[in-house]
C-alpha cells in the first residue's frame, strides 16, 4: 500500500477449516477412468497404445509431441477400452482415453529411481520430462522446461500459498510428504544451479510452517518465508514481489528465480524415490454446495461425479462446479469431466441470486488487481470497443485472477469484462498482422 | 440437478455498495446530530436544522422518484439503487442555517436534476450533485434567507474581510475569541453551514470511514495537507503561526469537503495515483478562490471544477498502474512545486484590511431622490396649517420663523401617535426681490428616517432662490417623504401670504 499505487493484493475468506483437517478419503471403486488427451492447451497427444491393450497404474499411455515432450500415464490397471471426446475442465470437448478398471491396481513403474545426488544436471532434467512432471498449481505447464533455459538463476521458490479459496491440497500434502518435498526441492535446485531455495508458506498457518521447518532441519540452504494470507499471494509475480521485493517483466528467471509449485516438487521427489510418474492426485472438493467436503485421493481420469459422490453428493439443486478454485476455475454445466495430472481442487457452490447495481467507479478493482491494471476502465472501454485505449491499458496483462470481480461492490462481472477485451484486443492484433 | 453457469470468478466478497452507502448515510447523519446539538443548545434554531434535513432529503427523493416514474422504472427498486438521500443530506449539511425552505427544496431539485439525473442517474454524474445545489443555491438563493434567523458571521468569511491576514495580535485573539478560540473552531460550536462546523466530529467519522473501507483515505489525506502546508506557507510569509493553517484546515468546509464530498467515487478518479493529483488540484483551487476570488468559500465551487477536470486527469494517468505511477509522481510534484512558489507570492502580497472590518461601516446614505412636484397654489397643502411665529431682521434679509403641521398632526386625531409634534422653519427671505433665500428646520416632528430625508441640504437647494410672488411655481417633493415636503411647502406658501399682505 502506498500513496500512488493501490495494495494489488486482498485479504479473502478461504474457508479452509472446510477440508483442512479432515480424513484425506480414497476414491478406488471408479469402473473406469478417462486419461484427458490434453497437456496446457494441447491437444497435440500421441497415443501410445491401441484398443484392447492391458496397461498398468504407471503404464505410459501418450505423449505430448510439440514445443514440449509430455508423457500421460494410465492410473489403474485394467483394458484401454477406446476413445471418447467430451467436454474436459477447460470448457473445450477433448478426446479421453478410457481405460477399464480390473481394480487390481497392479503397478509398474515406467522409469528408474534416479538419486539426484549422483546424478547431473542434465540427466536431471530429462528425468524430469520423461516423468510428465507437470506445475501442479493449476496450469501443468512442463516442469523441465523452466529448468532447461534457467540461467543465473540464485533461489528456488518453493509456492506453496495456496491462495484460492477453500483449497487445501497443498496444505495437506506438504504435511504428508516431507520428505518427497525435500528431494525433489534439492533436485530442483541442483537442475537449476541455484545456491539456495525458500518455501512460501502463509504466515496464517503456524503448525505448517513448524512441521516444514522440521523437514528441513539440516538443509541450510531451505528456508521457510511465511507470507501474508492475502490473494493472489500465490502469483508468481506476487509471491515474488513479496519475497524479492521485486518486479519483472516477462519470467521470474530475469531476477534470479524460478518458481514452482510445492506439489510439484513433491511429484518430482516421489518419482526421483519410486520411479512412479503422477498417477494419482489430492483433491479437495468443498464449497457450500457439497455435502461433506473432503480431500480425496483419486487416480487421474476418474470423472467429477463420481468425486462428488464420494462426498456426500451435492448439497443443493442448483449448483455453480467450479474446475479448481471459485476465483480462477472454471464454471462447468455437466459434472462428467475428469481429473488431469495437474486438479487440485473442484469447488461447488450453492447458485445465489447476484444483486447487481451501477458501477459506482469506487476504483476497489484498480487498487487492488495484481497486474496493477484498471479494470474499471478497461471495462468502460470495452463498452465503446476502444482497441486502441485497451492496449494502452494493458489488457492482455490481466491473469483472470477474479480479484476485480470478487471485490466490486457493485458486483459487476469485471473480469469477464476484461475477458472480451482481451478477445477483442487479440482478434484486432491478429487482424493487423494479416493486413 | 443444474449446474448454472457463470463466468468466473463464482466467489464474491460480501461487501456490497447498499451497505456501503447506508455506512456513509450513518456517518452523515452523525454530522448531522452533532448540528443538531449544537442548534439546540446554544441557539433557538435546533428545529430549523432537522426542517432544512427533511426538505433537501424529500425533495431529493422525489425528483428520483418522479423521474424513475417518468422513465418507467419500478420506483422503489430505482430508489433503492440511486441512493439519492445521500446527496438530500450532504446538500443540507452544506447550507447555512438561515436558508429558507422553498430555496432548499429548489436547490435539491436542481441538485438532483441537473447534477445526477440528466447525466444518467447513479454512477453516471459528473459533478457532486450535492456541489450542484450548494452552487444554484450560493447563485440564485444567496440573499434569499429566513428573515426569522439571525446570522453571523462565519468565521471564514470573517477572514475575508480582514484580507486573509492578521498580524495584530489583539485583533487575533478578538477575532479567535470571537469564535471561542482555535479549540472551539476544532470542535465547532460556532455559526456556518450547518455540518461543515465540527472538524472534531468530522475527523472522526472521516477516520471510521476510511477504516470501514467506505471512502479512500488518499484524497482527505492529500486534500487536507495541501491546505495545510500551502496555508502554512502563506502564513509563514506574514510571520503568522500555526494557528493560521489550522484556522484554513477547520473552517470554511475544508474537513467536510474532504471526507464527503471529494471522496464520491463516482465524480473523482478510479485510480490511486490519479486520485492524489485530484486531492492536490483541489487544494490548491480552494485556497486560490479564498485569496484571489471573491467568495469566501472555496470549497464548493473547487470540487465542482476538480469534477469537471477528473475525466482529463483520469485520461492522463490510464495505464497499466505500475508503469503510469512515474508519471503521477511527477505530475503530483510539479503541481506542489508551482503551487509553492504560487502560495509564497500570494503570501507576500495579502495585505491587512482590519480597520474595515473592526468598525462596521454606517450604512450609507442614499441619493435624495424627488417625487411629484407641487404647485404652491396646490389645495393638497391646505391641511398643513401654521403660522409665522416671530420675524428677526438679518442684514437685508428678513428670516421668518414658521411653526406648521406635518405628517403627524396634519388629521388632528392624534391617530398617528403622540410622538409628533410641529414642524417649525427659519425662511430667510430677501424683500427687495421677493425671493427665497434659504430655508432650514428649527425643529422637526415628523417620522425619523421618513420625513427626516427632507432634511437635506440637497432638498434646501430646490427652494433657493424661489419666486415668492408667483403661487404657479411647481415645487419639488422627496420621494417617500410626502407629507413632509408639503408641509415643508406649506411653510413657504404661508411666508408667502405674509408678503403679499
Amino acid at each position: 500500500m502506498s500513496l500512488l499505487l493501490g495494495p494489488m493484493k486482498q485479504h479473502l475468506d478461504g474457508h479452509k477449516g472446510l477440508t483442512d483437517h479432515n480424513e484425506i478419503l480414497a476414491l478406488k471403486d471408479a469402473k473406469r477412468v478417462y486419461i484427458p488427451l490434453i497437456n496446457g492447451q494441447s491437444t497435440n497427444v500421441e497415443v501410445l497404445v491401441k484398443e484392447g491393450d492391458r496397461v498398468y497404474v504407471g503404464t505410459k499411455v501418450a505423449q505430448r509431441n510439440d514445443s514440449s515432450i509430455v508423457p500421460l500415464f494410465s492410473s489403474v490397471s485394467g483394458k484401454v477400452v477406446g476413445q471418447e471426446t467430451f467436454l474436459h475442465a477447460i470448457l473445450k470437448p477433448v478426446a479421453h482415453l478410457v481405460i477399464e478398471n480390473d481394480f487390481k491396481y497392479e503397478t509398474k513403474a515406467p522409469f528408474k529411481p534416479l538419486d539426484y545426488t549422483k546424478a547431473s544436471e542434465a540427466e536431471l532434467i530429462d528425468f524430469t520430462m520423461n516423468a510428465g512432471i507437470v506445475g501442479c498449481g493449476g496450469a501443468g505447464f512442463p516442469t523441465y522446461v523452466k529448468y532447461k533455459f534457467a540461467k543465473d538463476v540464485h533461489t528456488i521458490l518453493i509456492n506453496g500459498v495456496e491462495c484460492e479459496p477453500y483449497i487445501t491440497a497443498d496444505y495437506r500434502i506438504m504435511n504428508e510428504k516431507g520428505k518427497e518435498m525435500v528431494i525433489g526441492i534439492k533436485a530442483m535446485m541442483k537442475m537449476a544451479k541455484a545456491p539456495k531455495a525458500i518455501i512460501a508458506i502463509k504466515a496464517s498457518h503456524p503448525e505448517l510452517i513448524a512441521t516444514v521447518k522440521k523437514e528441513i532441519e539440516g538443509h541450510s540452504d531451505i528456508s521457510v518465508f511465511p507470507v501474508p494470507d492475502v490473494y493472489p499471494m500465490g502469483w508468481e509475480r506476487t509471491v515474488v514481489f513479496q519475497v524479492f521485493k521485486k518486479r519483472y517483466d516477462k519470467l521470474p528467471g530475469e531476477v534470479g528465480v524460478v518458481v514452482n509449485n510445492v506439489t510439484t516438487a513433491i511429484a518430482l521427489g516421489t518419482a526421483l524415490e519410486t520411479g512412479m510418474p503422477i498417477t494419482e492426485k489430492i483433491v479437495t472438493v468443498s464449497g457450500d454446495g457439497v455435502k461433506e467436503p473432503h480431500n480425496v485421493m483419486v487416480p487421474v481420469g476418474v470423472r467429477v461425479s463420481e468425486l462428488v459422490a464420494k462426498c456426500g453428493g451435492y448439497a443443493s439443486e442448483d449448483v455453480l462446479l467450479c474446475a479448481g478454485g471459485p476465483m480462477m476455475g472454471k464454471t462447468l454445466t455437466n459434472d462428467q469431466f475428469v481429473i488431469t495430472p495437474y486438479s487440485n481442487a473442484i469447488t461447488v457452490l450453492i447458485t445465489r441470486p447476484i444483486d447487481k447495481v451501477a458501477c459506482l467507479r469506487c476504483g476497489r478493482c484498480s487498487d487492488n488487481c495484481p497486474s496493477s491494471l484498471q479494470p474499471v476502465r478497461i471495462n468502460q472501454f470495452e463498452e465503446t470497443k476502444n482497441y486502441e485505449m485497451l492496449k494502452r491499458l494493458a489488457v492482455n496483462d490481466c491473469i483472470e485472477c477474479g480479484m476485480c470481480s470478487y471485490i466490486c461492490p457493485s458486483k459487476i462481472d469485471v473480469t469477464e469484462g476484461i475477458r472480451r477485451a482481451k478477445r477483442l484486443v487479440q482478434t484486432r492484433a491478429a487482424a493487423e498482422v494479416k493486413k | 440437478m443444474k449446474f448454472t453457469y457463470r463466468p468466473s470468478p463464482n466467489y464474491r466478497q460480501p461487501r456490497k455498495t447498499r451497505g456501503i452507502m447506508m455506512e456513509l448515510t450513518i456517518g452523515l447523519l452523525a454530522v448531522a446530530a452533532f448540528s443538531c446539538f449544537y442548534y439546540f443548545t446554544k441557539t433557538d434554531y435546533g428545529l430549523r436544522v432537522i426542517e432544512l434535513l427533511f426538505v433537501s432529503v424529500l425533495f431529493c427523493v422525489l425528483t428520483e422518484a418522479v423521474w424513475a416514474y417518468f422513465t418507467k422504472e419500478k420506483v422503489l427498486e430505482y430508489l433503492k439503487h440511486s441512493f439519492p438521500w445521500v446527496t438530500g443530506i450532504i446538500l443540507a449539511l452544506i447550507l447555512p442555517i438561515n436558508a429558507t425552505l422553498y430555496a432548499t427544496a429548489i436547490s435539491a431539485v436542481l441538485a438532483i436534476f441537473f447534477g445526477k439525473l440528466v447525466f444518467g442517474g447513479f454512477g453516471q454524474n459528473v459533478f457532486n450533485p450535492a456541489g450542484v445545489g450548494r452552487a444554484f443555491f450560493m447563485t440564485s438563493f444567496a440573499t434569499s434567507v429566513a428573515a426569522d434567523v439571525v446570522s453571523s458571521p462565519t468565521p471564514i468569511t470573517t477572514m475575508s474581510t480582514l484580507g486573509w491576514v492578521i498580524k495584530d495580535s489583539s485583533l487575533l485573539s478578538s477575532t479567535l475569541s470571537q469564535f471561542g478560540g482555535l479549540t472551539n473552531l476544532f470542535v465547532g460550536f460556532y455559526p456556518g453551514s450547518i455540518g461543515e462546523t465540527s472538524a472534531l466530529v468530522i475527523l472522526i467519522v472521516g477516520a471510521v470511514l476510511i477504516w470501514r473501507k467506505v471512502i479512500d483515505w488518499r484524497i482527505p489525506v492529500v486534500y487536507v495537507g495541501c491546505i495545510f502546508i500551502f496555508t502554512a506557507l502563506v502564513g509563514a510569509m506574514q510571520g503568522m503561526g500555526l494557528w493560521y493553517p489550522l484556522y484554513h484546515v477547520f473552517t470554511g468546509g475544508v474537513l467536510f469537503g474532504a471526507v464527503f464530498m471529494l471522496t464520491d467515487p463516482v465524480t473523482n478518479p478510479t485510480a490511486p495515483g490519479a486520485r492524489v493529483v485530484f486531492g492536490i488540484g483541489a487544494a490548491i483551487i480552494t485556497l486560490l478562490i479564498r485569496f484571489l476570488g471573491n467568495l469566501p468559500e472555496g470549497v464548493v465551487f473547487s470540487i465542482l471544477i476538480m469534477n469537471m477536470i477528473n475525466p482529463m486527469i483520469e485520461a492522463w494517468m490510464d495505464g497499466k498502474q505500475i508503469h503510469t505511477i512515474k508519471k503521477s509522481m511527477v505530475t503530483s510534484s510539479i503541481l506542489v512545486v508551482l503551487a509553492l512558489a504560487l502560495f509564497t507570492g500570494v503570501g507576500l502580497s495579502l495585505k491587512p484590511k482590519a480597520a474595515e472590518a473592526e468598525v462596521p461601516e454606517e450604512p450609507e446614505e442614499p441619493a435624495l431622490v424627488f417625487g411629484q412636484p407641487i404647485a404652491l397654489n396646490s389645495t393638497s397643502l391646505d391641511p398643513y396649517k401654521g403660522e409665522i411665529t416671530g420675524t428677526s431682521e438679518s442684514g437685508s434679509y428678513v428670516v421668518y420663523t414658521v411653526k406648521v403641521k406635518g405628517y403627524g398632526l396634519v388629521d388632528d386625531d392624534g391617530s398617528h401617535g403622540l410622538s409628533y409634534d410641529y414642524n417649525i422653519f427659519d425662511i430667510t427671505v430677501d424683500p427687495a426681490a421677493k425671493t427665497l433665500v434659504s430655508i432650514a428646520y428649527q425643529q422637526f416632528g415628523d417620522t425619523k428616517n421618513i420625513g427626516s430625508k427632507t432634511e437635506n441640504e440637497d432638498y434646501y437647494k430646490v427652494f433657493e432662490g424661489l419666486d415668492l410672488t408667483n403661487y404657479d411655481n411647481m415645487v419639488d417633493t422627496v420621494s417617500g417623504a410626502t407629507c413632509t415636503s408639503k408641509s415643508m411647502i406649506s411653510a413657504v406658501r404661508i411666508v408667502m401670504d405674509a408678503l403679499g399682505e
